[in-house]
């Protein structure tokens, strides 16, 4: 498509972009594609952790716009909505795919004693890593290295709640499993990150 | 050192509060027991101060807004342009 042809969707807003879209043209979808797509992809890789994954999921989720352009209310912007769509199709794709060697969360959860008293934690392996990105300043980064410490399921239940900041029922919704399943899930993946993310004994 | 007094919970049990009680869903008879034991115990107090320093520091972390305002490689366009076209409608 023509740079200048593409530039001219600029001047047009939203929901004529959509409006022209829901008419089929094609330039204006490669557009929407162009204009959001990037920020997508970030989100993709964020969520799935790999290029190949987080590139499947933007065509997903964008071909998955296209089809429901028409139900776009124009409500929330159209970054948002797109933001949903591709959020929810790689958390489904985490979901599905089940990682070769997954750890355990038991060492990360809190201890307590025959009478329900707290106990200091006992150390764990691969903490300094993250200690170390913390004291680097690279605080993304170590709560990147964190998250990406939970098993996948946990991982996704983190991300819609606590990241995308749905509710109980939407996460169980969207991931297909009951909201029981959700919080205690939430429960100890909030407790791992506790651990990981903050390395001082209580 | 509070287990044996009616009305108050083991840490244990509070522990197990934790997250109805910060999406403010907790009844009002436990949340008072709640709260009384976080007044009394400094352990869960500590824990449930980092237990929500962990939650906003992973939602204000996780994206950014900079780094992740990239342009989308042409080829990558043209393939969704293309998947558009012969699988879509
Ligand atoms: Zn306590």
């Amino acid at each position: 498509m023509d740079g200048w042809r593409q530039n001219a969707y600029a001047e047009v807003d939203e929901s004529e972009l959509v409006r022209k879209i829901v008419e089929g043209d094609e330039a204006g979808f490669e557009y929407l594609v162009r204009r959001f797509g990037g920020r997508m992809l970030a989100v993709a890789r964020r969520i799935t952790g790999n290029e190949a994954d987080a590139q499947d999921c933007l065509q997903e989720a964008l071909l998955k716009s296209y089809s429901n352009i028409g139900q776009f209310q124009g409500r929330s912007g159209l970054n948002t909505w797109l933001h949903r769509i591709v959020v929810n199709v790689s958390l489904m794709r985490l979901r599905s795919q089940k990682r070769a060697r997954e750890d355990s969360l038991d060492p990360l959860l809190p201890d307590f004693d025959g009478h329900g008293m707290r106990v200091g934690d006992a150390p764990i392996a691969g903490v300094e890593e993250i200690e170390e990105m913390y004291e680097q300043g690279r605080t993304r980064a170590a709560v990147r290295a964190a998250i990406e410490r939970l098993p996948n399921d946990y991982r996704a239940i983190v991300i819609a709640r606590d990241i995308e900041q749905l509710n109980t029922s939407e996460t169980a919704q969207l991931l297909g499993i009951s909201t029981s399943l959700v919080k205690t899930r939430l429960h100890r993946a909030r407790a791992a990150l506790k651990r990981l993310l903050d390395p001082v004994e209580i | 050192m509070m287990r044996y007094v009616p009305m108050m919970v083991t840490c244990k049990e509070a522990h197990g509060f934790l997250d109805d009680y910060l999406a403010g869903e907790l009844p009002t008879k436990q949340r008072i027991v709640f709260d009384w034991h976080i007044k009394m115990c400094n352990c869960c107090k500590q824990y449930l101060d980092t237990y929500q320093q962990s939650i906003a520091l992973c939602r204000d972390n996780f994206y950014d807004s900079e780094e992740d305002c990239e342009d989308i490689p042409e080829q990558i366009v043209q393939g969704i342009v293309a998947a558009k076209r012969t699988g879509g409608d």
